[in-house]
């Protein structure tokens, strides 16, 4: 049990998608998804790195960012607002300047040029993903997840190519997180109700783990830019009076398409990395 | 002055080498801070960085020492570097935010508190590693101590490998814990030479 628990592909797959199914499947009739999103990565950090803050590095800085991400979308869930564009923009400058504090330490010691050029492509980067990932899955409940776990196993994916096999595995544990999520609606035949927000966690976490694997590892930049395809992707599957397994697995599809051509994108190009 | 005054004042004149603190500057080509740490309890990966310096001062009269030395963490080896085919290699993982998370933490400094001896020769140098941003105690086993002149330059040199064990975990560092060890034996070859 031990060996396979240590096994990373059990780690960030298996045991995130059956805690957020656990979870989430309680929790599918209310507004608290996000709690599933956040007990998936939860669970991955308890195999792995453990919850220990020091040293406080920008990893750890990614886990509490999404960590308040996925709070802030339970507090909005439970004063059943509705998400406003002035909303989705002020969530997305916050991640935004969120992921500038997050690469903090690496950009005092650049020069100063280099320094505004990281730190602006980090902001524009994130400001640009969480504006799409919040204002296309906004009052709708099966689209954030879908978003959530294209980006998530997208980022993921990306990191691991850039040899960072941490990064890699939160990214793809937020995204299986998010298939439960999706999973559990799909059970139910019903989509939760919700302004969608619970998306924010997984969208958060998914952008910022993209951003440290370019800053940290060996990740390119240019391959995160597809990724900013996947909120929008999903609409190129038209919902109707479909079944809603048969729209989840659509639009699924059509939202993993662009996070897929970054991956390949950056295979063909050499990055791949064989284990340590 | 007789012949016996002088034969005793000629063997005291090594001896006033080590009468005050005398400071040693590292050679960066002879310093190396080597590293082994077993993986998936198969076999034992080495490695070493490539660039150290610092300096090393020593007063053998009054039994004291000092010694910083800074490793740029960027320039980790493990034989396993740049591939043709432009994969990413074992030491682009190690340089990563998995490990030794280069970009935040550039540089590890290990700083001596204490040196401790026996008889002329040090045999224990305690310290502070700061791996990480993260600062822990650690004590080193100084092996094969020796100092001389160096028989082509004819520079005085002192030389050592330090030895000890550290659980890197201890400093953050737990990715892959324990399929890849947590005990990483240290072995620091030191080569200073006297300013």
């Amino acid at each position: 049990m031990t060996d396979l628990l240590n096994n990373p592909a059990v780690q960030a797959g298996v045991v995130p998608f059956v805690v957020g199914t656990l979870i989430g499947a309680p929790l599918a009739r209310t507004r608290y998804l996000a709690v599933a999103v956040l007990a998936g990565l939860a669970a991955l950090l308890a195999l792995t790195i453990g919850f220990s803050m020091e040293p406080f590095t920008s990893v750890k800085k990614l886990l509490v960012i999404t960590l308040v991400a996925a709070l802030l979308s339970l507090g909005w869930e439970t004063a059943q607002r509705s998400l406003s564009p002035r909303a989705v923009g002020v969530f997305s400058l916050a991640v935004a300047l969120a992921g500038v504090w997050m690469i903090q330490r690496v950009l005092v010691q650049q020069e100063a040029r280099q320094a505004w050029v990281m730190g602006g492509a980090t902001a524009a980067y994130l400001l640009v993903l969480m504006a799409g990932s919040l204002a296309t899955t906004a009052r709708d409940s099966l689209h954030a997840p879908l978003v959530g776990v294209a980006l998530g196993w997208g980022s993921g994916a990306l990191a691991v190519l850039g040899a960072s096999g941490l990064l890699g595995q939160i990214g793809i544990a937020l995204g299986t997180a998010c298939a439960a999520v999706v999973l559990v609606q799909m059970v139910r035949g019903r989509v939760a109700p919700g302004a969608g927000t619970w998306g924010l966690p997984a969208a958060a976490g998914a952008g910022l783990v993209g951003v440290l694997a370019c800053v940290t590892a060996e990740l390119s930049w240019q391959f995160l830019l597809p990724l900013l395809l996947v909120p929008i992707a999903p609409a190129l599957f038209p919902a109707s009076s479909r079944p809603l397994w048969l729209v989840a697995i659509g639009k699924g599809v059509a939202a993993l398409v662009p996070a897929a051509l970054a991956v390949a994108w950056a295979y063909l190009s050499g990055g791949t990395v064989s284990p340590s | 002055m007789n012949l016996v005054s002088k034969t005793l004042l000629a063997s005291l004149l090594p001896l006033s080498a080590w009468a005050a603190p005398t400071t040693y500057m590292l050679d960066p080509t002879h310093t190396i801070p080597y590293f082994a740490v077993n993986h998936l309890g198969m076999s034992t990966v080495q490695g070493h960085f490539e660039r150290t310096s610092g300096n090393v001062t020593l007063d053998v009269a009054a039994k004291t020492g000092a010694i910083e030395l800074k490793v740029p963490t960027a320039t980790i080896s493990t034989g396993d570097g740049k591939r043709s085919d432009g994969t990413r290699s074992r030491d682009d993982h190690l340089r990563s935010a998995d490990f030794f998370n280069v970009a935040e933490f550039p540089e590890m400094v290990f700083k001596s508190t204490k040196f401790n001896f026996k008889g002329d020769k040090p045999e224990t140098i305690e310290g502070t590693l700061t791996l990480l941003g993260v600062s822990k105690q650690v004590k080193l086993a100084v092996v094969g101590f020796n100092c001389g002149a160096n028989p082509m330059s004819k520079q005085q040199m002192c030389g050592a490998d330090l030895a000890g064990t550290i659980k890197r975990s201890d400093y953050g560092m737990k990715y892959g814990v324990p399929a890849i060890g947590d005990d990483i034996k240290l072995t620091i070859a030191v080569e200073a030479y006297k300013q």
